[in-house]
């Protein structure tokens, strides 16, 4: 069967059809993106930063986490240097999001994937990878989750913003979890047997240690790149499995 | 309406930075030539960086964490539902919450 990185990826396309079924796909996050959003918005106004500033920080930067960091030192004169650094950490995640989209858009015009990129999110990026590793070809999907939760997020902040105070602490509904909960839903969804346990453990292990040592989002990114470690250091790596392809995962030892 | 001078260079810098770090992974990949190997290595990324994104976060949420983590589990066995578990995991920290 294929595997990845071999040869041009001749099925690659990037389709309407594609963009519709992203943005189904993505349907089911908006809520608990419209939740952060929220969240962002009632931020966002106590700090005293206006609907039109969150807004262009939404379109500048459509990073939410950074986001939300942000407003906790937006206070003048600002902090130019401090936010840009703890922007700069929050966000080192995205660099691995990239990398791991490089095998599916690569063979597609840089005028379709870079302005794609701007609005790639970790909740859009997660489906659109969960559905290429069950075989979706078409880049379409791409820009469809990226919109829907796009579409989700922009006009939850407005609505945050001009609720405000009046919104509790999303704690006490356990709302605080719904990111977690999200990312926890798609990995064991996308679990393809044993064979995933030793690159997921390892990531889990790495990332938690560092999690713990270390400022920022480095976590992430030696979390996954200890688990490709371990895919690729341990004896017959096998390659990514096709849809088609019955999970075989009792023959392995 | 307001839009101070300095919150919009501050916005903009905020936005080449993380674009830059969007972009830039995608790009380096394009840059560097990996072994087959290390090609199928790479398929086990995006698992591996979920999970590092989940794991440090639900040990942060303690107990409940823990346990809204085991509802999405078992929703997802079950019915294979996004949004089900998601409201699933909530539910459950809510709970756990509640008793704790």
């Amino acid at each position: 069967m294929k595997q990845d990185g071999e040869g041009p990826e001749n099925r690659v396309t990037f389709t309407r059809q594609g963009i519709a079924r992203g943005i189904r796909a993505t349907a089911p996050l908006a809520i608990a993106v419209a939740t952060y959003g929220a969240v962002y918005g009632v931020l966002a106004n106590q700090a005293g930063v206006s609907v039109l500033e969150a807004t262009l920080l939404n379109t500048f930067v459509f990073a939410g986490a950074a986001q939300m960091a942000a407003m906790d030192m937006w206070s003048y004169p600002l902090p130019m240097l401090s936010i840009v650094v703890l922007t700069l950490l929050i966000n080192l995640r995205l660099i691995m999001l990239g990398a791991a989209m490089r095998p599916w858009l690569r063979s597609l015009p840089n005028r379709i994937v870079y302005p794609t990129l701007h609005i790639l999110s970790d909740e859009s990026w997660a489906v659109a990878m969960t559905r290429y590793r069950n075989g979706e070809r078409d880049a379409g999907v791409v820009l469809g989750c990226n919109m829907a939760i796009a579409l989700a997020w922009f006009p939850a902040t407005v609505i945050g913003h001009l609720l405000g105070s009046q919104i509790g602490a999303p704690e006490r509904l356990g709302l605080d979890f719904a990111f977690t909960a999200v990312f926890a839903a798609m990995l064991f969804g996308g679990y393809r047997g044993k064979y995933d346990l030793a690159p997921w453990a390892a990531s889990g292990l790495v990332a938690w240690l560092v999690w713990w040592l270390v400022p920022g989002t480095w976590y992430v990114i030696a979390g996954g790149l200890a688990g490709v470690v371990v895919a690729v250091l341990r004896p017959d790596p096998r390659p990514q499995l096709d849809v088609t392809e019955p999970d075989v995962n009792g023959a392995m030892p | 309406m307001t839009l101070h001078g300095s919150a919009l260079v501050l916005i903009l810098l905020m936005g080449v930075v993380t674009y830059a770090l969007r972009a830039g992974g995608y790009w380096l990949m394009g840059r560097v030539t990996l072994s087959p190997r290390i090609e199928a290595g790479l398929a086990y990324l995006p698992g591996a960086v979920i999970t590092a994104l989940v794991v440090p976060s639900a040990i942060d949420a303690g107990w409940p964490g823990i346990v809204g983590l085991a509802a999405v589990a078992l929703v997802m066995r079950r019915w294979n539902n996004l949004f089900l578990a998601l409201v699933a995991g909530i539910g459950a920290v809510w709970l756990m919450r509640q008793v704790m």
